[in-house]
């Protein structure tokens, strides 16, 4: 037998017809439950099942990559507007070596980082004290509501104005766009803290910092470090629009820059610097969420709650 | 000796004529009482009583997490915070090892680290939770999460400890274990303790003395001492008087359950489910 | 047990399959492969026009106060096309003046009689550029900028046909400079001030740029270009943002005339340095299309704006109603002097400023795989 799926698997055997009349009634087939290959080799099973999903993992991207490799080489897409990778891949590591790359890239990861800073610092508190003290909330929410929705990238202008020319409105920028997801989360976060956890404090005779260091911060940070997650993916994409606007380097401005100057090859190293920070960025906030909650679940390979 | 309250001595806890209503308006729910109960020092009272009737709101009371409607509860206390609380759940916290939950009131108070971590790890010891001092509660079995959360609350030495149904969560087995050990430890430590439960072989393993509560609005309509001497074990299951008590109890019992409209537990029934 | 490994293999063998199969039945990837410098190829019969007898100047003649090009009213006549042909047209603004001939041949009905469909699409210069490229957009207005050059070097189809204009004499849209204490327009050196542009290195008043810099002591390493759109340029400059702007019409008026600005070079006077963008569609495969494009172009040139013609009053309020502008502000600026020509040598001109900037890489093309005056020849009936 060959069955495979989920527990064991199930052999019908041939219907077991008996003689004509005798007993009557319609005829049977016996089930029978055995075990499979996974039940008989486990090990062997978790194994191949972990190497499958490895190999998959690897290889569906990997395919990707050269299916756009060869159409690059064989004209079904025209390479002068799609480069082929080999020839971002190349013309990257150029720009690298040349010492090209770096400035842009550290101009980019300069702002997201003091913008996320910023942004992730003030959401927390804003978000710690309207989760706590329904007063606040009841004066700021409808307010931060309104200003959730405006599209932060339609500020710049008004950012310009207030901080001139420089970094200031992109920092402003990213820090605003952090600013709400983390706000958001940490006082949703603080109100979801089970009241049962808070009474257990209230009984022991917890004050307000002693609440805040045992009971609130920690129960709510798992929930926090998942917007700041999100945060950081946005701050990235946000810092990349608005560097096209208003700077003058950084990874946003030589897509942009390149894109004007019709260089389609530069233009795509931008694209995959941009992509490499966003997810570098993304995973740093993730272990560094693991490392400060140790007790929360793992889920492997998973977005860590 | 028995800790049984002696006529004349003030009482640990008094509570008179203490009424709770929810909400206001036409949707006003009258949950409790007019309650009245002493409690004397180191007694160990058990209340019993169907669903919804209170106990649990005139536990919180105590615990002064809610403020009474009308009348008023007496604590006689040496501080502020007397009470310790062991809820049904909810109670240990989840990104605190056991050491550090265990040390969580002593925390509270200020007690200086290296004399409550000496102190947390004796209560660990007490309840056989030694081997797990550093892990973290969502590795622990539900058994050993509410061991947790008696010797937190054991382990500031409360004057009035309060369980709110501790046991509830737990299979039928564990909780037998868990009875015998929560026995064990107060006889040891004599502390005054208000114990709300909806199980009768509970309440009388437990208690020096079990009241019963009405149906909603709660008060008291029965008590009773559990005659059994002082120190105890689980053997007292088994002597026929205790079967004897609880069938007495459910007979208190059962009129004022069907009142409340729950269905019809057996008594045997009695024992289990939560509220 | 041969299935999981199968089941692996098998998902990997049908994503390539896919893969392979999908851009096969595409197959919109033709464009990719054609000629460069389609034009050249059969040179095209020229006939005389009637009425353009000055319809062709010297490329060659780089004099700031030469005439432009011009034919009798009306001429050249239209010669109607046989195919009702649909051209597309991309711009990266529909107000800006240069543009005017376009709308006005539009309005007139100048294209409608060489049986042309005109069609304007409002498009950023970079966005359109790849259109261009495809054949998506078949005329671009434009400039020979960076990336048009760049886009010709990677062997695209795009070619210069024709010019815009030269400014009039006494406009003043082009470099201007915040004076500081004590600096004239003479002595100002404009090392590490920060220049605000529209659109950065890689436009084609770097080249006119580079003049104004290096006679003032710079160059274009040793200034800081700021891109900023159009409202902010001046805004900058006024409150102290940047240093020098390139300010275009007619926002020069409002520093003209103030103490602590000084307007230091603009465009050069006889030498366009825009104009019109011809992509494969009108190049090779309809050249036909192109010239008449060109010559309805050319006519409306010749006949309303031929000298100063902001001096009818009537015809302002025509232009003012063509570029969604009021009438008094284009009466505020002296009257462009259309040039549908190509001097000679201002591509060379432009690659040096860009190399310069170093926003063009390899060696500098040569000028005829850029420019093709052989459209607007054929309009005019000039033979070479």
């Amino acid at each position: 037998m060959s069955g495979e799926s989920a527990a064991g698997s199930t052999r019908a055997a041939q219907p077991a017809r008996r003689p004509g009349g005798a007993g009557g009634g319609p005829a049977e087939t016996v089930l029978v439950r055995l075990p499979g290959p996974r039940e008989r080799d486990p090990a062997r099973a978790h194994r191949r099942r972990r190497g499958i999903e490895l190999s998959l993992a690897l290889a569906v991207p990997a395919v990707l990559i050269l299916l756009w490799q060869l159409a690059a080489e064989r004209h079904w897409i025209d390479a002068r507007i799609y480069p082929a990778p080999s020839t971002i891949a190349a013309d990257g590591w150029q720009r690298a070596a040349d010492g090209k790359l770096w400035p842009d890239v550290w101009a980019t990861l300069k702002r997201v980082i003091l913008g996320y800073a910023v942004g992730t610092a003030a959401g927390y508190a804003v978000g710690l004290v309207m989760g706590a003290l329904r007063m606040v909330r009841a004066a700021l929410e409808p307010l931060l509501d309104a200003l959730y929705v405006v599209p932060k990238l339609a500020l710049l202008p008004v950012f310009l104005n207030m901080f001139g020319l420089g970094e200031g409105p992109q920092i402003a920028l990213v820090a605003t766009t952090v600013f709400f997801f983390v706000w958001i989360s940490t006082m949703a976060a603080v109100m979801g803290v089970a009241e049962g956890y808070r009474e257990a404090g209230r009984v022991f005779g917890a004050g307000p910092w002693q609440m805040f260091r045992h009971v609130l911060l920690p129960a709510s940070l798992p929930q926090v470090l998942v917007g700041m997650r999100v945060a950081a993916g946005v701050a990235v994409l946000v810092i990349v629009a608005s560097e096209q606007i208003a700077a003058d380097d950084g990874l946003g401005h030589l897509i942009f820059d390149s894109r004007t100057l019709f260089q389609n090859d530069v233009m795509f190293v931008g694209i995959v610097c941009v992509a490499v920070v966003g997810v570098v960025f993304s995973e740093v906030v993730r272990f560094i969420g693991r490392r400060l909650t140790p007790w929360a679940p793992r889920d492997r390979g998973r977005p860590q709650s | 000796m028995e800790p049984h309250t002696t006529p004349g001595a003030v009482p640990k806890v008094r509570a008179r004529a203490v009424t709770r209503t929810f909400g206001h308006g036409t949707r006003q729910v009258h949950a409790l009482g007019p309650l009245d109960l002493e409690i004397g020092h180191g007694e160990f009272c058990c209340i019993v009583g169907p669903s919804g009737c209170g106990k649990s709101t005139f536990l919180r009371i105590v615990a002064g997490l809610v403020r009474p409607s009308g009348g008023e509860v007496e604590i006689r206390a040496g501080r502020r915070h007397p009470a310790a609380m062991i809820p049904q759940d909810y109670g240990i916290y989840d990104w605190k090892s056991v050491l550090a939950n265990v040390r969580f009131g002593l925390d509270v108070q200020r007690v200086p680290r290296k004399t409550a971590d000496a102190r947390a790890r004796d209560w660990l010891d007490r309840l056989g939770l030694a081997d797990f001092a550093d892990a973290y509660p969502a590795t622990l079995s539900g058994g050993m999460r509410q061991r947790v959360a008696i010797a937190r609350a054991l382990a500031v030495e409360p004057e009035v400890l309060l369980l709110d149904e501790p046991f509830a969560a737990l299979d039928a087995q564990l909780r037998t274990i868990l009875q015998d050990e929560l026995l064990a430890v107060c006889q040891a430590t004599r502390t005054t303790a208000l114990f709300v439960t909806h199980s009768l072989e509970e309440a009388i393993v437990l208690g020096d003395r079990v009241v019963v509560m009405s149906a909603r609005p709660g008060r008291v309509i029965a008590e009773r001492h559990p005659p059994f001497e002082r120190p105890r074990t689980g053997a007292m299951r088994r002597a026929p008087r205790f079967a004897a008590l609880q069938a007495e109890l459910w007979e208190l019992l059962r009129d004022e359950v069907q009142r409340t409209g729950t269905g019809a537990p057996t008594p045997a029934d009695a024992a289990g489910k939560p509220s | 047990m041969p299935r999981i490994p199968s089941l692996a293999r098998a998902l990997i063998a049908g994503v390539t399959l896919l893969g392979v199969l999908g851009p096969l039945a595409a197959c919109d990837a033709q464009t990719s492969e054609t000629a460069r410098s389609g034009t050249s190829g059969k040179p095209r019969p020229i006939t005389p026009v009637a009425g353009c007898a000055k319809g062709w100047t010297d490329p060659s003649d780089r004099s700031a106060d030469r005439r432009p090009a011009r034919c009798a009213p009306g001429a050249p006549a239209p010669k109607p096309l046989k195919k009702h042909t649909k051209v597309v047209v991309s711009a990266s603004t529909l107000t800006a003046e240069y543009l005017a001939p376009l709308r006005i041949g539009m309005a007139k009905g100048e294209f409608r009689e060489e049986n042309l469909d005109v069609e304007v699409k409002l498009l950023p210069t970079p966005d359109a550029l790849p259109l261009l490229a495809k054949g998506d957009v078949d005329v671009q207005y434009a400039a020979p900028e960076a990336g048009v050059l760049n886009g010709i070097r990677q062997g695209f189809d795009i070619r210069w046909v024709a010019g815009n204009f030269t400014p009039a004499p006494g406009s003043k849209s082009g470099f201007w400079a915040r004076l500081t204490q004590g600096e004239t327009a003479e002595e100002v050196s404009l090392r590490n001030h920060t220049v605000g542009t529209l659109i950065g290195k890689g436009s084609v008043i770097m080249y006119p740029m580079e003049k104004v810099l290096s006679a003032h002591r710079a160059d274009v390493d040793s200034v800081r270009f700021q891109q900023l759109g159009p409202t902010e340029v001046l805004t900058s400059l006024k409150n102290g943002g940047v240093d020098a702007a390139w300010l275009l019409d007619p926002v020069w008026r409002e520093v003209d005339g103030h103490a602590g600005y000084a307007f230091l070079g603009g465009q050069p006077r006889g030498e366009p340095l825009g104009g019109l963008l011809f992509g494969p569609d009108l190049l090779t495969k309809d050249p036909d299309a192109g010239v008449a494009f060109l010559r309805a172009y050319i006519r409306t040139v010749n006949t309303y704006f031929a000298g100063d013609y902001k001096k009818d009053k009537a015809f302002l309020d025509d232009l003012g109603e063509a570029l969604k502008t009021e009438p008094e502000t284009l009466a505020a600026v002296p009257s462009l002097r259309m040039d549908w020509e190509i001097r000679h040598g201002t591509v060379e001109r432009l690659q040096k400023a860009y190399a310069a900037a170093g926003v063009t890489e390899g060696d500098p093309l040569p000028e005829d795989e850029i420019v093709d005056r052989s459209f607007y020849a054929e309009a005019v009936g000039h033979r070479p």
